[in-house]
């Protein structure tokens, strides 16, 4: 073993010693046969010529024995390697071309599943996931719960199935560095061992102390990487700093790496979970103390030790229950359970990027097809090459393997600038790309770069086999006869216009894609959205953790922000809601009452939001029945409801609604007077189906977040209202912090349109990539067939053809070409539309990506096929033109 | 050339190698003299497949080779065997002998 590997080595690293070790070796063999044939008498003449003779093949022997040192494979892939970098770099123009084309579509596609790696694929950045586990608890109805701190203190102190067990809440924590800034922030409280145990270093500073969990010693807080870089400017030096958070001094400890995941993406600042702040300052909304429990395994041990551990220590906390109470079981999950049942969003988000890795997979295609087409163009040029080397003996294998290694260095090159293209451009599709997939961040690593380098190669291995196929195949005699005459037959040139087709097809494919998500965005946007939006200005509050935990101060603070807002400069009316229109709605289980009083109430999921008396006139929203809220409507009136008609027409068919009631179903339920019915607007989508929804007044609900709808009268006045808004409200609150927006923003914001945008952006570059790319192959391959026709144009033109005949000539091939190729990519895009989702998820309008066209538009069909026929044949012109002006005396004279 | 030759079986060049330079170390030429003295001339080995064997019995390290001056004083690439190299040769020799005795069996009897 270790002697051949040193005899092998040896054969590769000392080449030119054991090369002439081995001429040396023979030429002994040589003359001792030469004198050995003067010894029988010979003269010296006649001994050369026996010994010779008797040698045989010195070259053949040579080669055979580099054979037997195990090591000519890597020698001749070194010898072609060098061989091809010589060829490639004699012809740049063709070089230049190619590995123009690979590094777009390589860079593409690098870049492409750069972001489906880490949104799709790896979306637990954590160290070994499939350790991790989340704890939950369950009610008494058996539903899953974040489980409560003495449940979390038990296990952290008793399971042994755990290397460790961590605990994490949400809070919303205010930042300001003075009164007049406060900013709302999320925030997560951790235990110290929370990010050890995730595997996340901080990449400035340093993680939580054991001892920063004990009240009055927790006055420190962590960074998330986007907090540091947009609201502290990314400051190198930031740790130790000392912030203003929720009206406390503490300490900036650390800031952590760029993507924690979807699951925690949106966190602004960590901070030491300590139980009792928690109880005093945490889940304001709920007023249910919950910890979040995530755990490790200890090494070897499974989720079913794990789960039946647990579950001991639930019951020994549980104590002695009634068997129908199904509260208090610890259910142990693994990490990735969260995110095998993903959210709408993600799914929708999802479909989004899974439609861009297919179309860039598609451009990775054409990219291909056309360096495959230059390539054969190329063997048609190098038949003479060919047809000598194979006349000197070398074996069509030999010749393949040589023409194989040529464009794998080629499509490597590419691979690597694409590379390099896909790094640089990491802002610009990484930007359109996070519209697709918050929290997704595009890094070319390891993983990517191994993907990329494969796919080079399974590209180059497969695309380089037709054309070397091709231009090896041999039949000698009539080779070197056809290289003399310069004429090819017809076989390659087939190849060559195939592959033009089927690169036309591709791009018409892609074209039409993203010609119908085009139509579509402009039938969402042109699609009647129910309310006005012209000059509404949105402002939305959350409500900072403490101060506002009674529900008269709520109340009085809505009150009086209203009052104060419409007495501002430039505006005509305010309403509040705590969801805006495109922002969606909570949904619940309803109790509707019926019409007939004998039929019971039906039980029904309907979506419900909450608004205050002025909220549908400032959207000039028209009540179709009944009364709006008025500002009588409170907590200590009796409780009323509003339907929208799409409301009415669904429960109350026929009937008036106005009158009959409404409530949550809940034990005892509270049952709501409906006063009014609403016309239907849009609530998360432009183009969504109108769906039922209830309206309650916003005095009665006080939610912990809510926005206004401030109508202006002009759009100067909207700038003004923004610009003096916070300071206006400044008597009401001082430390409110109101997030401002259009209403139009809204709508741009809205679901359907932040995932059509970044994918008609993708697509339409994409697109022109494609065509870009089409006109390089229709130019090549039109290019080509003058050169190899020039003889038989100079014919026609002896002959009496007209200049204008001989264009045609030209064009109708490359027209031939451009209309397969548009005809069969109608019926590859007929195919591929079949695939884009009908059916939203979540609302409708999401992740839909057709709206108000067919699949089989005929207009996006005909722009689509008219504009490659135009770009094909542009391309073919110039060749054209050429053919025109060849002169019969020197085309047959050339010969 | 009077005695008729005969193309050497497969896989027996490596045994006749191994057996020459049992003797004693040899370069090239002398052991393809070796085995066609000895063979009176029936076997003759040709340099193109002499050497290749060489250089494969070398790398599987049955083999050693070192420079060396041969009898007529030009420099010359001996070869001896290494330890492996003398089992290797038992190991062939039996499996050669047993399989010419059966095979003589069968001309014989059948």
């Amino acid at each position: 073993m270790l002697t051949d590997l040193l005899f092998r080595l040896r054969a590769i690293f000392q080449r030119k010693k054991v090369e002439a070790e081995l001429d040396d070796e023979l030429r002994a063999h040589y003359e001792h046969e030469v004198a050995k044939c003067v010894k029988a008498g010979m003269s010296c003449e006649e001994a050369k010529r026996r010994a010779q003779l008797a040698l045989g093949g010195i070259e053949q022997a040579k080669e055979a024995c580099r054979q037997a040192r195990g090591t000519h494979l890597l020698e001749t892939t070194w010898q072609d390697l060098r061989y091809a970098f010589r060829v490639l770099r004699k012809s740049p123009g063709f070089t230049t071309v190619a590995l123009l084309t690979l590094t777009l579509g390589i860079g593409a596609n690098t870049a492409i599943f750069g972001l489906v790696d880490s949104a799709l694929l790896r979306v637990l950045p954590f160290r070994q996931p499939e350790e991790l586990v989340h704890i939950w608890t369950t009610d008494e109805s058996g539903e899953t719960h974040t489980p409560s701190p003495p449940e979390f203190l038990a296990l952290q102190k008793n399971s042994t199935a755990f290397e460790q067990v961590t605990g994490a809440g949400w809070a919303d924590f205010f930042y300001g560095t003075d009164q007049s800034t406060w900013q709302n922030l999320s925030g997560l409280l951790v235990t110290a061992n929370w990010l050890p145990t995730l595997g996340i270093q901080p990449i400035l500073g340093r993680n939580f102390f054991n001892e920063e969990q004990i009240p009055g010693h927790d006055a420190v807080v962590i960074l998330s990487y986007d907090c540091w870089r947009n609201r502290f400017h990314g400051n190198p030096n930031i740790a130790g700093r000392q912030i203003a958070v929720n009206r406390r001094t503490v300490t900036i400890v650390g800031v952590l790496p760029q993507s924690l995941g979807p699951y925690y993406e949106e966190i602004d600042m960590f901070a030491p979970l300590v139980l009792d702040s928690y109880v005093k300052d945490g889940n304001l909304r709920a007023g249910i103390i919950r910890v979040q429990i995530a755990a490790r395994l200890k090494r070897g041990v499974t989720l079913e030790q794990a789960r039946s551990e647990t579950e001991v220590l639930a019951r020994q906390l549980r104590g002695p229950r009634a068997a129908a109470d199904r509260s208090g079981h610890l259910i142990v999950e693994d990490f990735a359970e969260m995110f095998r049942h993903p959210g709408p969003t993600r799914q929708n988000a999802q479909r989004g990027l899974w439609m861009a890795a297919a179309a860039a997979g598609v451009v990775l295609l054409i990219a291909c097809a056309n360096v495959a087409s230059l390539l054969l163009a190329r063997g048609v040029k190098r038949q003479r090459e060919v047809a000598v080397r194979a006349a000197l003996g070398c074996s069509r294998g030999r010749m393949i393997r040589q023409l194989l290694t040529e464009s794998a260095l080629l499509f490597l090159c590419g691979g690597g600038l694409g590379v390099l293209v896909a790094q640089w451009g990491t802002d610009i599709i990484g930007k359109a790309a996070s519209g697709l997939v918050p929290g997704t961040y595009l890094r070319i690593d390891g993983r990517v770069l191994t993907v990329s380098l494969g796919i080079s190669l399974l590209c180059a291995l497969f695309f380089g086999m037709i054309p070397a196929l091709q231009t090896t195949r041999t039949h000698l005699s009539e080779r070197l006869k056809d290289a003399a005459r310069n004429t090819v037959g017809w076989r390659p040139r087939r190849s060559r216009n195939l592959l033009v087709v089927f690169q036309i097809a591709l791009g018409m494919v892609l074209l039409v894609g993203f010609g119908l998500l085009l139509r579509s965005l402009s039938h969402v946007q042109s699609s009647s959205i129910g309310y006005d939006p012209d000059n509404v200005l949105t402002a939305t509050l959350r409500l900072p953790p403490s101060g506002y935990s009674d529900p008269l101060a709520r109340a009085r603070l809505i009150r009086e922000t209203l009052e104060r807002t419409r007495a501002m400069p430039g505006v005509e009316s305010t309403g509040a809601t705590d969801s805006l229109p495109m922002q969606g709605a909570e949904s619940a289980a309803l109790k509707i009452e019926r019409s007939s009083p004998s039929t019971p109430p039906i039980e029904e999921e309907v979506y419900f939001v909450s608004v205050s008396p002025e909220y549908f006139s400032t959207l000039r929203v028209p009540m179709l029945a009944g009364r709006a809220f008025r500002d009588s409507d409170t907590r200590a009136s009796s409780p009323v409801a509003i339907v929208n008609e799409t409301f009415a027409k669904q429960y109350f068919p026929g009937a008036n609604p106005v009158g009959y009631r409404i409530a949550m179903a809940g034990s005892p339920p509270i049952w709501q007077e409906i006063v009014g019915v609403v016309s239907d607007f849009r609530q998360r989508n432009p183009e969504e189906d109108l769906r039922p929804l209830a309206y309650f007044p916003l005095a009665q609900t006080l939610p912990g977040r809510w926005s206004m709808a401030i109508r202006v009268r002009s759009s100067a006045d909207l700038r003004n209202a923004a610009q003096s808004l916070g300071n206006w409200l400044r008597p009401v609150d001082p430390q409110l912090y109101w997030q401002l927006e259009t209403m139009k923003q809204q709508i741009y914001n809205s679901e359907s349109l932040t995932l059509r945008r970044p994918l008609i952006t993708l697509l339409a570059s994409f697109g022109g990539l494609a065509l870009m790319l089409a006109v390089v192959g229709v130019f090549g391959v039109t290019s080509y067939s003058v050169t190899e026709r020039t003889r038989e144009i100079g014919i026609r033109v002896a002959l009496g053809a007209a200049r204008t005949g001989i264009a045609r000539l030209v064009l109708r091939e490359a027209l031939l070409v451009t209309l397969t190729g548009v005809a069969l990519g109608t019926l590859g895009a007929f195919a591929m539309t079949r695939f884009f989702p009908t059916q939203g998820i979540g609302w409708s309008g999401s992740g839909v990506f057709l709206y108000g066209v067919s699949r089989t538009d005929a207009l996006t069909y005909a722009c689509s096929a008219t504009l490659l026929a135009v770009v094909a044949l542009a391309a073919s012109w110039i060749p054209a033109q050429r053919a025109t002006r060849v002169d019969p005396m020197v085309a047959l004279l050339h010969e | 050339m009077s005695p008729q030759r005969i193309d050497l079986p497969q896989g027996t060049l490596d045994l006749l190698i191994l057996r020459t330079l049992a003797l004693e170390p040899q370069h090239g030429w002398a052991i393809s003299e070796r085995v066609q003295q000895i063979s009176s001339d029936v076997l003759q080995i040709q340099q193109g497949s002499l050497y290749p064997a060489l250089h494969r019995l070398e790398r599987r390290g049955w083999i050693k080779a070192r420079w060396g001056a041969s009898e007529n004083n030009r420099r010359a690439k001996y070869y001896e065997l290494t330890h492996s190299g003398r089992k290797q040769l038992r190991s062939e020799t039996t499996a050669w002998r047993k399989l010419t005795a059966a095979v003589d069996q069968i001309l014989e009897t059948a």
